[in-house]
């Protein structure tokens, strides 16, 4: 969405944490924002990211991890309000427009974010991938299933299986 | 709110448009998409169908494990596979006697068939009249002139021409009465078509039931008559016998219209579900319907599970099993 902020953007109320990426960018964030991750939730109460220190994360590359911020950011204020019980539906529908928008993205981008939100254990991105995924396999063959997610063609002894799985269990292919 | 700020300005326009990192790449591992079972199970029970879960199944061994492995969770995740309860898959098996598919061709050197298929009975899954493994006819089944049994409170009962006999095994340390064996005479002169006639228990109420099938003269239509025994001391079975046939109720197939020319004796009693009362019945070629049917004792609905060849089929075992234990079955040949 917007470009980083370039200025100082500090007005001093919220409380900034540190994560660092697996290739070393500094990407520095509400707490709010970055409590959303279980996983990161913990360190943060402790007091962990202040300062100079941040938080490691060997397992998020930044261009993963610049998302993943994307996402916790638009979605920190209504979950610092308890599931927003008094969110106008406006607001929701305006965090529905952006989820939608936010999932239209090319595959291996998919994988990345899918493996980000289960390793920090972020609850609604998490759910929203594996939304994303099951729909784009529903209704498919295996065949499809397998076109549509890149894997390599079958080798003649799988596509065997396949074939006989699909005799064996035809109610599920009709 | 402030937007994330980067100290280390790699790549400044857009991160997005970056390599992307190669934590997971499904070709480079064969079909994997490196998701763990959890991950896996997470997308999977976001599916609308439990159809899409089986083909998933398909898709890759790995895929297959990670849905046999969260079996149990899939299952409450997924809508009812069932119709008629809704926590149970009832459906038939029915076994590939000798066919000439990979798998069977890799089969045991005992000899062993391949395992049965399982058919769910569902309309949720929309249209099930697909055509199905023809069936060699092969050996003859023996236990296909005694029809199947029933159990019921320890008891196993067969239908036979004149009554029900019944079987209870005895103690092991009381040889003498090894067994207690008793007919329960029916009130009607006799049923000696075996095909046509089925012992079930009531899903209701456990009661023993006998179960025919007739033309309902004038409507002409198929009609299921279900008759209880009535057991005193709801035990003893030496006293057993089945009420008058005034008790008589006959469930109507209305959407199973006989013509003249259609061949009654091709119907055969297949198996009733003690805790679905699906029955399930076949008719043969040449008669208007050709198939495997499934009635549904309570609501007197009869829905068609396959076309074509059930009547051919020998070994037809109907089933009723909850999903987490069908998902669990998807597994490959040969894996636990």
């Amino acid at each position: 969405m917007a470009a980083p902020e370039s200025g100082d953007g500090n007005n001093g109320a919220a409380r900034m944490v540190t994560l660092i990426s697996s290739d070393n960018t500094r990407f520095e964030v509400e707490a709010a924002a970055a409590s959303l991750s279980q996983t990161l939730q913990l360190t943060i109460l402790d007091g962990g990211g202040g300062g100079g220190d941040g938080i490691p994360l060997p397992n998020v590359d930044s261009a993963t991890l610049s998302k993943v911020l994307e996402y916790c950011i638009k979605h920190a204020p209504a979950a610092a309000n308890g599931g927003a019980p008094n969110a106008t539906a406006v607001d929701r529908a305006e965090l529905e427009r952006f989820d939608n928008e936010f999932v239209n993205i090319d595959q291996s981008v998919l994988y990345s974010l899918i493996m980000a939100a289960h390793n920090l254990e972020i609850e609604g991105l998490q759910s929203l991938v594996a939304k994303k995924v099951a729909d784009m396999i529903k209704g498919k063959s295996p065949m499809e299933i397998r076109r549509t997610l890149g894997f390599p063609d079958p080798t003649p002894e799988e596509q065997a299986e396949m074939n006989a799985h699909m005799l064996e269990y035809g109610w599920a292919y009709e | 709110m402030p937007r994330p700020r980067r100290h280390a300005a790699r790549s400044a326009s857009s991160p997005y448009k970056k390599k992307i990192q190669r934590v997971i790449s499904p070709a480079a591992v064969g079909g994997d998409t490196g998701l763990p079972d959890d991950v896996l199970a997470d997308i999977f029970s976001r599916l609308p169908h439990t159809a899409d879960v089986v083909r998933c199944a398909a898709t890759c061994s790995l895929w297959a494990r990670a849905v046999a492995a969260r079996a149990a969770d899939l299952s409450r995740a997924l809508p009812p596979m069932g119709r008629f309860v809704p926590e149970l898959a009832v459906g038939l098996f029915h076994q590939e006697q000798d066919g000439p598919t990979p798998r069977t061709r890799r089969r045991s050197r005992t000899g062993a068939a391949r395992p049965p298929c399982f058919l769910p009975l569902a309309s949720g899954f929309g249209r099930r009249t697909g055509s199905l493994l023809a069936l060699d006819g092969g050996s003859g089944d023996e236990l296909h002139h005694m029809g199947p049994s029933v159990v019921r409170r320890g008891v196993a009962f067969w239908p036979l021409d004149h009554g029900a006999l019944g079987v209870r095994l005895g103690d092991h340390d009381q040889l003498d009465r090894a067994a207690d064996v008793h007919l329960l005479p029916y009130n009607v002169p006799s049923h000696r078509c075996p095909e046509k006639r089925l012992l079930g228990v009531s899903p209701d109420d456990g009661r023993l039931f006998f179960l025919h099938l007739s033309i309902r003269m004038g409507l002409n239509v198929l009609s299921a008559k279900i008759s209880y025994f009535d057991i005193p001391g709801d035990d003893d079975i030496s006293a057993g016998r089945k009420e008058s046939s005034s008790f008589e109720q006959a469930v109507m197939m209305h959407q199973m219209k006989i013509e003249w020319w259609d061949n009654i004796d091709s119907v055969k009693l297949r198996w009733v579900g003690e805790k679905s009362g699906v029955v399930l019945f076949t008719m043969g070629q040449g008669s208007t319907h050709d198939g495997t049917f499934a009635l549904s004792l309570r609501d007197g609905t009869v829905e068609k599970v396959a076309a074509g060849e059930g009547d051919s089929w020998r070994n037809m075992l109907g089933f009723e099993m909850d999903g987490a234990m069908y998902l669990a079955s998807l597994l490959p040949r040969g894996e636990n």
